[in-house]
């Protein structure tokens, strides 16, 4: 099997709880942060074409590996590598500027992705029509709703062709028709033999999308295995509670 | 392109992501005037009537040449402005662009520079009202712009150190910007912009402002452009002193910040 695409070993990560002070405190030698752990030492390997989806109660942990995942949490001890170009969709409504165009916050968003400003004018009549927006493009996205700010987040993610997809929740603002639009993007996405993660508590979705499932509970693995065993067991434990 | 968690090298391969900051910071500049009348001209507008007012007034209070002092005062005004800028509005580059960094894995260091630049063309409006004013008094020299121009390189640099350290300490200590905030307002009045040098000197009050940086930051574009000299050389090695100083201040502090700085949003 050639390497893996993603691999983490023990990852471990920590989120500080304390405000400045507590920071000064500890700058200044005098006891340690009180911390929270989210992911309890983490080992796991994804190869090319796998679909994974992350399944687990909130605050289970699945957000954090996400962002672990993207390179933006580092994580405490641990390692982790990651090969090839990441596209994350996560937080919507963060990361827009207010007072911009739609098409000003494509661009924008187009830019952090590592697009040069050719590419997006290239692409940008193709992220338009798939994020079916239309004249709502023209105004200040500060008029959006969150399906809105979904459609072109999703569009502008995907437009990059990247080789591993990270979406955390995306679906549960969105509309039935974008969901199902979406899914079908993402199914072309993997048919290049790409790797999809995603979190979400629609578990019909993450069964229609997914060969593989992970369930994480406050940042263990319980589970990790073929979607169908997973799912099932995972619904039987929720039922119990 | 990835942060790679190195701290000099991410710092480097931000700035080759000028495209994407300097796009960043010309969309701060429209949205920040956006829905307003006069928009971007309000740089202009409020830098121009705070010029004419304040400086002929305190020209009268000081019983000072106007045609020396006027431009004196608004050359000072603008750097100092600048200056205070780069540690206080800089010291939320981080946290207003929490959103972007916890979604996309750019070194964080663009946010940094997008700041900066964003008051860096606020300077520039504030010195094309110093520059008229000094034509209309018949003070401008082609001669005195092209000195300045080490002097003001130079001053971006400072700034983009300053900002550096307020960007990474404010996410831990978020009391940073109010104190910097109060110290500058202090140092603005001790720092000669609103007065002349000399006239602490004359009091006896010399090493106030000797032992001042930004008096050597600011002498170094202000005394080309009101004299149409290149700085004296006390003067420049106080300001590259000052520089290097707080250069290496920055790599200390930062490099260490760095890393969990995330975890501070």
């Amino acid at each position: 099997m050639s390497e893996p695409v993603i691999e983490l070993k023990d990852v471990v990560v920590d989120y500080p709880l304390e405000n400045s002070l507590g920071i000064a405190r500890k700058l200044l030698r005098r006891g340690s942060i009180r911390k929270k752990r989210a992911l309890r030492g983490l080992t796991f390997s994804i190869h090319d074409g796998e679909r994974v989806g992350i399944v687990g109660h909130n605050g289970a942990g699945k957000s954090t590996l996400l962002r672990v995942l993207a390179g933006i949490l580092p994580p405490s001890s641990g390692q982790l590598a990651v090969r090839g170009a990441v596209a994350p969709l996560f937080e919507f409504a963060t990361g827009f500027e207010m007072e911009l165009t739609g098409y000003e916050n494509i661009r924008i968003r187009g830019l952090l992705q590592g697009l040069s400003s050719q590419q997006i004018k290239d692409r940008m009549p193709e992220i338009a029509e798939f994020s079916e927006l239309g004249e709502a493009l023209s105004q200040p996205v500060r008029t959006y709703s969150s399906g809105m700010f979904i459609r072109i987040a999703f569009s502008t993610a995907t437009s990059i062709d990247p080789e591993v997809l990270l979406i955390d929740e995306a679906f549960g603002a969105g509309d039935q028709h974008f969901s199902v639009k979406s899914a079908k993007r993402m199914r072309e996405l993997m048919a290049k033999g790409r790797v999809l993660v995603f979190t979400s508590h629609n578990l019909d979705l993450v069964k229609s999308l997914c060969t593989r499932v992970i369930w994480l509970r406050e940042g263990n693995i319980v589970m990790d295995g073929h979607a169908d065993e997973v799912l099932e067991q995972y619904r039987i434990s929720e039922s119990v509670i | 392109m990835r942060q790679t968690g190195n701290f000099a090298i991410d710092s480097y391969q931000a700035l080759k992501l000028w495209r994407v900051w300097s796009h960043l910071a010309f969309n701060d500049l429209r949205g920040r005037f956006a829905r307003s009348m006069l928009g971007f001209a309000w740089i202009l507008v409020s830098f121009a009537i705070w010029a004419a007012g304040v400086g002929l007034i305190y020209a009268q209070l000081f019983q000072l040449d106007t045609k020396t002092f006027v431009p004196f005062l608004t050359i000072g005004f603008a750097l100092w402005g600048f200056i205070s800028s780069s540690f206080v509005e800089s010291s939320g580059a981080f946290i207003n662009a929490a959103g972007y960094v916890k979604q996309f894995n750019l070194p964080k260091q663009t946010y940094i520079y997008r700041s900066v630049l964003s008051q860096a063309i606020t300077l520039s409006m504030s010195l094309v009202v110093c520059f008229i004013i000094l034509a209309i008094l018949g003070a401008l020299t082609f001669q005195g712009v092209v000195f300045a121009i080490p002097g003001v390189l130079l001053l971006i640099v400072a700034a983009v150190l300053h900002a550096f350290l307020s960007a990474y300490i404010t996410p831990y200590l978020r009391d940073f910007p109010h104190a910097m905030s109060s110290l500058l307002n202090v140092l603005f009045f001790v720092t000669p912009i609103i007065f002349p040098a000399d006239m602490l000197a004359k009091k006896g009050l010399g090493h106030v402002y000797q032992y001042n940086p930004f008096y050597y930051l600011l002498e170094m574009v202000r005394e080309p452009l009101l004299h149409g000299t290149m700085p004296d050389a006390s003067i420049w090695t106080g300001a590259i002193a000052y520089v290097v100083g707080f250069g290496i201040l920055v790599l200390l502090v930062c490099r260490h910040l760095d890393k969990r700085l995330v975890y501070a949003l």
